[in-house]
């Protein structure tokens, strides 16, 4: 018997149409459902996805970086439920299998722009080894401007995809 | 130059005030550390961090089913492994405040089996340190012997959520600090 119980629908907490929404739009989610009986950690992944992943506006970088970023990380930390998600969405956007292999094998040859080359390389690191950043790594960054942080529309409502 | 600049006060926008004022009013402290004023430009992020950090390390909630001394426990012991210096920092702090003292700290940090805690309090910690550290290679029959421990699914569920918010933590407060720095 599986530890976790998928909840019935009338089981998940109140007040979370936004995790419903999220969760019919992208089925892999069994997770997102498995915790919806807690809405202390339902209302937080909400709120980081909607604040942080940004599929639209005001992100500064593209979709397809964003995606791509989140796949290699996935696939370094061997997250499939991770993985899986970002595959299916690099998939719709044209990108082939053997491709997207390609990637993960050396994510120094994507087919992006240099800024958004620099954007999934930074992710990468950053999300898997943050320590070892050094103050001449940001300063190296370039180009500087655009890397910057930069403050765009403050009350843009967030998107879910 | 540091990469990152910390603003003037008058240069903080409204959106971004608020959730600062929200992190103070939590951690019940009357000045943010420069790891959160380093992201008063993306207010957005100062959301997602102050809801996180709300919800899953649950200073005031009154809703953890864990001690307050076990949390800041996984939370020294995730930042002494992630070598995130801001964080085991506050750890550190929130524990000497508590009546530990460094040098049993210390041995803590060198042995994390040695804790001074209740068993299931030291299945929080030593589950959540794995989930921070190794989350891949749990399997299901884990899941099983922390049933055998007596831990419910919403005890496990909290256990996952505070292992993603001391990693979430760590990128933002070990990036900051290294920004907000000059070699």
């Amino acid at each position: 018997m599986a530890f976790f119980d998928i909840p019935r629908d009338e089981d998940i907490a109140p007040g979370l149409d936004e995790l419903k929404r999220v969760a019919v739009s992208t089925p892999c989610r069994g997770d997102w459902v498995t915790h919806a009986p807690s809405p202390q950690i339902v209302k937080p992944r909400v709120t980081v996805e909607a604040s942080l992943f940004r599929p639209s506006d005001p992100s500064v970088f593209s979709w397809e970086a964003r995606v791509i970023a989140f796949m290699v990380v996935a696939h370094a930390r061997r997250c499939d439920g991770c993985f899986g998600a970002s595959r299916g969405r690099l998939t719709k956007l044209g990108f082939a299998e053997p491709v997207l292999d390609g990637f993960c094998a050396n994510p120094s040859v994507l087919p992006l722009a240099e800024r958004e080359h620099v954007f999934v390389t930074y992710a990468l690191r950053i999300a898997t080894n943050p320590s070892e950043l050094q103050p001449r790594d940001f300063a190296s960054s370039k180009p500087r401007a655009s890397l910057r942080p930069t403050y765009r529309r403050p009350d843009a409502p967030p998107t879910l995809s | 130059m540091p990469f990152f600049d910390l603003p003037k006060e008058e240069n903080i926008p409204p959106a971004a005030s608020h959730w600062l004022d929200e992190l103070k009013r939590l951690r019940g402290i009357t000045t943010v550390p420069e790891s959160r004023l380093a992201y008063v430009s993306t207010p957005w992020i100062l959301e997602a961090q102050v809801t996180a950090e709300a919800n899953l390390f649950n200073q005031r909630s009154g809703r953890s089913r864990f001690s307050w001394e076990a949390r800041m426990f996984a939370f020294m012991l995730v930042a002494h492994a992630r070598r995130c210096t801001g964080c085991f920092g506050s750890s550190r702090r929130g524990l000497i405040a508590l009546g530990f003292d460094e040098a049993a700290l210390d041995g803590i940090c060198a042995n994390p089996v040695a804790l001074p805690l209740p068993e299931r309090e030291q299945a929080f910690v030593r589950y959540v340190l794995r989930f921070a550290l190794d989350a891949m290679d749990v399997r299901p029959k884990d899941f099983r012997e922390m049933g055998a421990q007596g831990l419910t699914p919403d005890d496990v569920r909290e256990m996952i959520g505070f292992a993603a918010f001391c990693m979430f933590n760590t990128i933002f407060t070990t990036l900051a600090n290294t920004a907000l720095h000059d070699e």
